[in-house]
């Protein structure tokens, strides 16, 4: 293959990888089961654990009823499936109130660097949630869409190399062995293996990476954000 | 990730390690990109400028009965040697949007020359089993055969929201039964089309059949603005991407005409104030499109149905009056452009006739459309050719 053979392969929106009927279908399940169960948990977290693992546990056989008994079918109509992203997020939160690690304490020990990245991390998430919005609704004045554009093997390529940066400059300290906080910096190259192997949820890169729900959520973290940074509160984890 | 050491070289060489892993396994997943699009052309010998079109049979599809309303008829054409000439899909129930819509079908015999019984072949609830998940109502099948005979569907299918909500569902044919009492339907998927839960997608006019064995499926977009967008699929009916086909953002339901294999032009329903037939065209075979002037046709935006017969001849149907669906009227044209009346399809200033569709089999144009939401009127057509 020569190079210019490469380069039109990379850009080329005409050659998705889309995920298979029965991956989808129970990936509806056990996405939306893992995203219901760690947001019920974490309403419930100041009950003891048996309730919060009883209310888990009920929510996971909810969403593997059959038919229109499971919420996932509900679900599903209205939102399809959640991105990688969302599921890693829920999960990471999961993982930490398992090993009662106190995050909030965690992440002001960290560094000056990590907590930017992290802030920066969401930020571009909504930012490019925007992007998304305004390319869906017309709003951009180009021909060209950028939602197709996640069709592509050059989508795949910039993720990854942006997706590497935070493990450039910070490596282990992202992964304490210590069973400490997992730092959101280490998820976006686990959603893109994810997203490579199983091609969930769409075939599109941007559906994995961010949903319109995780969406409206970064916007809650980010104003959260500026507001205690304004009235100089500690600092609340997500 | 648990690396020994921290070196910033170490962990560079990792990181190229898992890049390029991970591009490569991506890379692996995919197939080759596509050639360019060529469509394919008929070459209708009767069919040139100033051809005439002459009537020869006319009726209505017989309903299930029961059913009162039908609307948005597709035609398909079966081959040369199959026990049907034509298969029409629509969609029927109590109306237009409700929860007992289906997608019907019914068949004309080529042998006893007549319409079979209309048969159910899709409803909300047996696609939501094989979705997974809930379907609110379905609507506008359309249909394809690929080249190893298979007959994929195309249907909208909403999720929360009314026809804001519509997906498009991709269903194939399961199994190669000729009766239609045993036809089915087995998911393919839902079409990835938008981030925003993949509203809002529909789909309405034939698929252009390419050269490669694959189609070009003119779908559009219906959220506030509208827009017509080309969706390409492989010989195997693999989705294979989609282009935007206008900048313009008050135009749907787009409908491909080819002047030469890679020269189409799209007419479209306008659903602005100007009430003309909209244009597009691609002189790239669909990767790249450009807004033309709107034609001198009326559109009250209404959907048309238009094909190609031979390099000289096209034809259209579409509704000629200002303000009404009213009156529905054939028009030919040489270059999609300036048209000229060719036929009255239906016409009553009281009534409906719409969203029109049409396949050129066995000698003859046939055309379907709805008649006043209560049934699928047909008609067939021989192409005379102009005297030398």
């Amino acid at each position: 293959m020569d190079l210019s053979a490469l380069l039109n392969a990379l850009v080329a929106t005409d050659s998705p990888s889309l995920p298979g009927v029965l991956t989808a279908s129970v990936a509806l399940r056990c996405m939306w089961a893992v995203v219901l169960a760690v947001l019920l948990v974490a309403l419930l977290k100041r009950q003891s654990q048996r309730v919060q693992i009883a209310a888990a546990v009920a929510v996971v056989l909810w969403a593997f009823l059959p038919g229109s008994l499971s919420v996932a079918y509900w679900l599903g109509l209205a939102f399809m499936l959640p991105s990688w992203m969302m599921v890693a997020l829920c999960l990471r939160w999961l993982y930490h109130h398992i090993h009662r690690s106190n995050v909030a304490v965690v992440e002001m020990q960290a560094s000056g660097g990590m907590r930017f990245a992290q802030l920066l991390l969401a930020f571009l998430g909504v930012v490019f949630g925007w992007l998304l919005m305004a390319d869906m609704l017309l709003w951009l004045p180009i021909m060209h869409s950028v939602y197709a554009w996640g069709f592509s093997v050059s989508a795949v390529v910039v993720a990854t190399l942006l997706a590497v940066v935070p493990w450039l400059l910070w490596g282990v300290r992202m992964l304490p062995p210590d069973g400490g906080v997992i730092s959101v910096l280490v998820l976006p190259v686990l959603v893109l293996i994810a997203f490579v192997f199983t091609r969930l949820p769409t075939g599109n890169l941007w559906d994995a990476l961010l949903d319109p729900w995780l969406w409206a959520v970064l916007h809650v973290y980010l104003i959260q954000k500026l507001v205690n940074f304004v009235r100089r509160k500690p600092v609340q984890a997500v | 990730m648990n690396c020994p050491s921290n070196s910033f070289l170490q962990r560079l060489a990792l990181a190229i390690l898992i890049c390029t892993v991970l591009i490569v396994l991506d890379f692996s997943h995919r197939a080759t990109s596509l050639e360019p699009a060529r469509a394919v052309q008929l070459d209708i010998a009767q069919a040139n400028d100033g051809s005439a079109l002459k009537r020869l049979d006319q009726g209505h599809i017989p309903m299930p009965p029961g059913v009162p309303a039908a609307h948005a008829a597709n035609l398909l054409s079966m081959p040369q040697g199959h026990p049907w000439t034509v298969l029409a899909f629509w969609f029927a129930g109590s109306k237009e949007a409700a929860p007992d819509v289906r997608i019907v079908a019914a068949f004309f015999d080529r042998s006893a020359k007549q319409w079979s019984g209309s048969r159910i072949v899709m409803d909300r609830q047996t696609l939501s089993k094989q979705l997974g998940h809930g379907v609110s109502r379905l609507g506008n099948p359309v249909a394809w055969r690929d080249r190893q005979g298979r007959i994929h569907l195309f249907v909208v299918a909403t999720g929360m929201g009314g026809w804001a909500a519509s997906r498009i569902v991709h269903l194939r044919q399961d199994g190669p039964s000729l009766d239609l009492k045993d036809m089915r339907f087995k998911l393919q998927r839902t079409l990835p089309l938008s981030w925003l839960w993949n509203y809002s997608y529909l789909v309405r006019a034939t698929p252009q059949p390419l050269q490669d064995g694959g189609m070009v499926l003119p779908v559009y977009f219906e959220l506030g603005k509208l827009v017509p967008v080309a969706l390409r699929f492989d010989a195997q009916g693999g989705f294979r991407g989609m282009v935007r086909m206008s900048a313009k953002t008050h135009l749907l339901q787009p409908h491909i005409l080819t002047l030469t294999d890679a020269h189409w032009v799209a007419l479209m329903r306008n659903s602005s104030a100007t009430r003309k037939v909209a244009a597009t065209q691609t002189f790239d075979g669909g990767a790249h499109w450009q807004d033309m002037p709107d034609l001198e046709l009326h559109n009250p935006d209404s959907s048309l149905a238009g094909m190609q017969l031979s390099k000289s001849m096209m034809v259209m149907a579409h509704n000629t009056s200002v303000h009404s669906r009213s009156a529905l009227d054939l028009s030919v044209s040489a270059n999609a452009v300036n048209w000229v009346n060719a036929a009255n399809l239906a016409s009553n200033q009281n009534s409906e006739f719409s969203y029109p569709s049409m396949v050129w089999v066995d000698n003859m144009l046939w055309v379907t459309y709805t008649d006043q939401r209560r049934s699928i009127a047909w008609q067939r057509f021989a192409v005379i050719p102009s005297k030398p």
